[in-house]
């Protein structure tokens, strides 16, 4: 972490500003066509995220980020909860307001060649964010566009060009060009970088770095990938089955994850270690067969099928989230008694 | 040796320009044997990946080299379409990145499979059936005979690479392909299935060619492993050996950029060279911090070189990459 003065803690708020997002129980469900069942894709999800900060969201596919993520943006009305952006609830955001509130966060997706429409140029899609969130005219909009690209890297000519004739870490870049048209606060940033080979990925992290240095903004980082989360975040939250089961600085969360979960997933993880297979030689994975459906949850604890550690409370007994030390909060009852888990060879 | 490819190169034809983008491959895979090609993206992983069937894209074509099985040549053997077809899928199973794509949306997945070992077994449909079955079953899928009705749709991600794992074991093949086979999965789902697939190829007593740009996928289960960059091999040797004392400079970039280290001290530079325009030389000069002029890098192209113990290395600096790599690994 930085020794930014403006770091909090996303759960007790312990900062000296208050936070560019905070969300309280968010609670998202889709309903089933023809059905009177229910997906849970998001469930009783509290968050809080400071200028300047990263909160990295992880988990594995069908665990709910993408979902948050999009109720953050009010892309998807939320079942229940609250969402404050610089203390305005969204959720209740009339048209009017919300894209007034619009302007303060904006949005990065996976694949940027379907971000953008293939059949319009680069420039013109960037200006027409300028041309929806800022009174300029069309003249300064066009210079407004080469200074964007400028900011991210990106050679003017760009502007003139289709989608399709950028490579892929380029037009990520024009799509983060995009997302700042409207002088946001707060980016929410889906898998930004997972469509982008290797090093594609890296310039891209680098710009995104510089760009919070520069201008305080908020990161809502959403990955499935631990070591690039661990790299890039200052915070992180564990997703399963649409529960925030661990949240916590990055730091501790790798350094001792508690929640058996985090604990499989960082186990999970192949290092290039040639020691690793023989200290994996035998042994069992932590985590048998795959997420269960969001359909029919159990009533306890949602990993109760899957966990070693499984007592009797946590198949009848809701889980809740209880406070670890001042900044971690875990979704276990067994969490404070757990063996630490395996350290890397 | 059961599987030996001999500086086999593959090209790209477009428009008037032409792009080297497999060269001077050789490589050998023992019976059994678990052999890993690794390498940053573009470095040719996935053209090679192909012409280990002898099968290219359209605008691509094998120039000059042979890919024997057991003796046969599959590229350069004058094999007619009919005659290769013995071969793959039921000598050469393949697994690809992306699973989906290489099943049938329209038709169950145990139909596939046991259609898969009809066609090259002759098998009546009972035996073909029970057959998919036991592959189903050896890759780790629970109830197989449900699941032999499901269609690929109804299956997860890692559950439908599963199933194609399980149609490239079927036949029992002499040697499987995997192309980054699990590089689009959740951690939780890559490990499992590298486990299915490690046992299942145990089982059916086939070799397994692992290709992949992760390094801790080698590390876990490739026995020896190949690193190529540019289109070409750039060093080769036992895992262990490897991942201890890297040699070339491209290795060393690779380990360093997976090791979770702050520093890119040793990392390669820019872009991949372009395939079109390949200098005098070596191929790396221009994003290699180990370049040195009064070594050759710029004049001489390096050839591979024994440095004992299997470990081969094809670098005009290799005393001081490997001096220098100890640091980092240690």
């Amino acid at each position: 972490m930085t020794g930014d003065p403006m770091t909090g803690d996303p759960m007790t708020g312990a900062g000296q500003t208050a936070p560019v997002l905070e969300v309280r129980s968010l609670s998202k469900q889709f309903a089933i066509r023809n059905s009177r069942k229910l997906v849970h894709a998001c469930d009783d999800v509290s968050l809080e995220l400071h200028a300047g900060q990263t909160l990295g969201l992880i988990g594995e596919s069908g665990s709910g980020k993408t979902t948050v993520g999009r109720c953050v943006l009010r892309l998807i009305d939320p079942t229940s909860g609250s969402i404050f952006l610089d203390s305005a609830d969204i959720t209740k955001a009339g048209p009017r307001e919300l894209r007034r509130l619009r302007r303060q966060m904006q949005i990065v997706f996976q694949e940027p060649a379907e971000s953008f429409n293939p059949v319009l140029t680069v420039g013109s899609q960037i200006e027409l964010s300028l041309k929806v969130f800022s009174g300029l005219s069309p003249a300064a909009r066009r210079r407004r566009v080469d200074d964007l690209l400028d900011r991210v890297g990106v050679p003017a000519v760009a502007a003139g060009l289709l989608p399709g004739a950028l490579p892929a870490g380029v037009l990520q870049k024009c799509s983060i060009a995009r997302a700042l048209a409207s002088e946001p606060r707060l980016l929410v940033l889906d898998e930004p970088t997972s469509a982008l080979a290797p090093e594609a990925e890296a310039d891209v992290l680098g710009l995104l770095t510089k760009l919070q240095q520069d201008f305080g903004l908020a990161y809502l980082f959403i990955s499935h990938d631990l070591s690039l989360v661990r790299s890039f975040c200052d915070f992180v939250a564990v997703m399963y089955l649409g529960q925030i089961v661990e949240l916590g600085p990055k730091t501790d969360v790798y350094a001792q994850p508690r929640h058996p979960y985090t604990q499989a997933l960082l186990a999970a993880v192949l290092h290039p270690d040639p020691r690793q297979r023989l200290a994996r030689a035998g042994r069992e994975t932590q985590l048998k067969g795959e997420i269960p459906s969001p359909i029919d949850l159990p009533a306890g604890c949602y990993l109760a099928s899957r966990c070693q550690y499984v007592t009797d409370r946590c198949t009848a007994e809701r889980q809740e989230l209880i406070q670890i030390d001042t900044s971690t909060v875990v979704r276990c009852w067994r969490a404070g008694e757990l063996p630490a888990a395996d350290e890397r060879p | 040796m059961l599987f030996e490819v001999s500086e086999l190169s593959v090209e790209y034809q477009s428009l008037d320009e032409i792009s080297r983008a497999v060269s001077n491959v050789s490589l050998e895979v023992g019976s059994g044997e678990v052999v890993g090609i690794v390498g940053e993206s573009g470095c040719g992983k996935s053209t090679l990946a192909l012409a280990l069937l002898g099968l290219t894209r359209r605008n691509a074509r094998i120039t000059a080299g042979s890919v024997r099985l057991e003796g046969t040549d599959l590229v350069g053997g004058g094999l007619t379409d009919k005659q290769l077809r013995q071969f793959r899928g039921r000598r050469i199973g393949l697994i690809t990145q992306n699973a989906r794509s290489s099943l049938n949306p329209t038709v169950r997945i145990g139909k596939q499979i046991a259609t898969v070992y009809a066609t090259h077994t002759g098998a009546k449909k009972a035996d073909a059936k029970s057959a998919a079955i036991a592959a189903l079953r050896l890759v780790g899928i629970n109830d197989p005979e449900h699941r032999y009705e499901a269609y690929p749709h109804e299956l997860s991600g890692g559950m439908a690479q599963r199933a194609v794992i399980a149609m490239a074991t079927v036949c029992r093949p002499d040697v499987v392909v995997a192309d980054e086979a699990t590089s689009r999965l959740d951690v939780t789902i890559q490990a499992q299935i590298l486990d299915d697939l490690q046992r299942a190829v145990q089982e059916v007593g086939s070799s397994l060619v692992l290709i992949t740009q992760d390094l801790g996928v080698i590390a876990n289960y490739a026995d020896r492993l190949y690193v190529m960059n540019a289109g070409e091999i750039v060093e080769t040797a036992p895992t262990a050996r490897l991942f201890e004392a890297p040699g070339h400079p491209a290795s060393v970039s690779l380990l360093e950029s997976q090791l979770d280290l702050s520093d890119a001290e040793f990392r390669l530079r820019g872009l991949p060279v372009d395939a079109r325009k390949l200098p005098e030389g070596c191929w790396l000069q221009a994003r290699c911090p180990f370049m040195d002029d009064k070594a050759g890098c710029r004049t001489a192209h390096p050839e591979l070189s024994d440095v004992g113990d299997g470990h081969e290395v094809r670098c005009h600096r290799t005393s001081v990459v490997l001096d220098r790599a100890a640091e980092l690994t240690r």
